[in-house]
């Protein structure tokens, strides 16, 4: 700042001469609110991360028969006693509906894994068309086994 | 700088959470950085709310900082940009005059003065202020300045001479007494 003593001189005599009286205190009261402020977010994260993390391991430990993911398909007014049998159909209520949804479904019905094909997709994969889902036994009776009306 | 290397010591202390150590930085830079920005802001009534902003912003953000050493130009880094959120904020109303130790006398003698090289400051374009303020302040040299206001050498230096030529013509009949 040694290229014009005369306008450095100037500017000096009009900075102002110093901090306010009890700004160092004023200051540290400042850092001490703020920093609390910044605490509480943090703990109420950090809580909530935790009752995440604790439902996240209680889904995963839980005993590999219940069912990971939306609720199965409920079976309503069935009219065969079971999907293992291949000439009759049987009735499932599904939990949601549009054109989008239902492409392709997994599921289980009792203590079978079935797997079910939407309308949107059953000329592609079975070469048949219609209104309801096919579903399919996976196992040893897999192929087409039964009809369901969406309700 | 060798006052730099002198407080290292005490910054590792403020890092641990000792107050006192705080109490001690603040003390040792709070007049500089309310000079510094009255330079880069032109407005010596929010320079202290500056300078306290930035010490905060230091004080929360002290596990940040990766050289003990360079805590001053790391501070002078901190005051810039909080300028310059501030200066993106609307205005207010500037509040009461803070106490100032001189006689009354030497106030009215200075009120002139300090009117007009704050509106010759303030009527600098920003680029030129920033780079104005830390010639001003000395902490940093041109080097050093360049970087922290992301330019190269040529281009601060440039800002500077531009500062000055404006300020010498906003401030000539001061000059001229």
């Amino acid at each position: 700042m040694a290229e014009d003593p005369k306008l450095d001189d100037l500017l000096h005599r009009a900075a102002p001469p110093q901090a306010p009286s009890g700004f160092a205190e004023s200051v540290l009261a400042a850092a001490r609110a703020r920093r609390r402020r910044r605490v509480w977010p943090a703990r109420t994260a950090g809580i909530a991360a935790a009752i995440v993390l604790a439902v996240g391991l209680c889904v995963l430990m839980r005993p590999a028969d219940e069912a990971v993911g939306p609720p199965p398909p409920q079976a309503v007014a069935p009219r065969a006693a079971s999907p293992e049998d291949e000439e009759e159909s049987f009735a499932i209520e599904l939990p949601s509906t549009g054109d989008a949804t239902h492409q392709f479904m997994a599921g289980r019905c009792n203590g079978r894994m079935l797997v079910f094909v939407g309308p949107a997709r059953r000329a592609a994969v079975l070469g048949t068309s219609g209104a309801s889902m096919m579903g399919f036994v996976v196992g040893e009776n897999a192929g087409p086994s039964m009809a369901v009306q969406i309700r | 700088m060798e006052a730099d290397h002198d407080e290292a010591g005490t910054v590792a202390a403020a890092r641990a959470g000792s107050e006192a150590a705080w109490r001690t930085l603040i003390e040792a830079h709070q007049g500089g950085l309310v000079r510094l920005a009255w330079a880069v802001t032109g407005d010596r009534h929010t320079a202290a709310d500056v300078a306290q902003e930035t010490l905060v912003e230091a004080f929360l953000r002290i596990r940040q900082l990766r050289d003990d050493a360079r805590f001053g130009t790391w501070l002078r880094t901190i005051l810039v940009r909080t300028a310059r959120r501030r200066r993106r904020r609307p205005a207010r109303k500037p509040g009461p005059q803070r106490s100032d130790p001189r006689t009354p006398e030497q106030e009215l003698a200075g009120r002139e003065l300090h009117q007009a090289v704050d509106e010759a400051i303030r009527a600098l374009a920003p680029v030129c202020r920033e780079a104005l303020a830390l010639a001003m302040d000395g902490h940093l040299n041109s080097r050093e300045a360049a970087e922290l206001l992301g330019c190269s050498r040529e281009a601060y230096r440039t800002r500077l001479h531009r500062a000055r030529q404006e300020l010498r013509r906003r401030l000539a009949e001061f000059l001229e007494e």
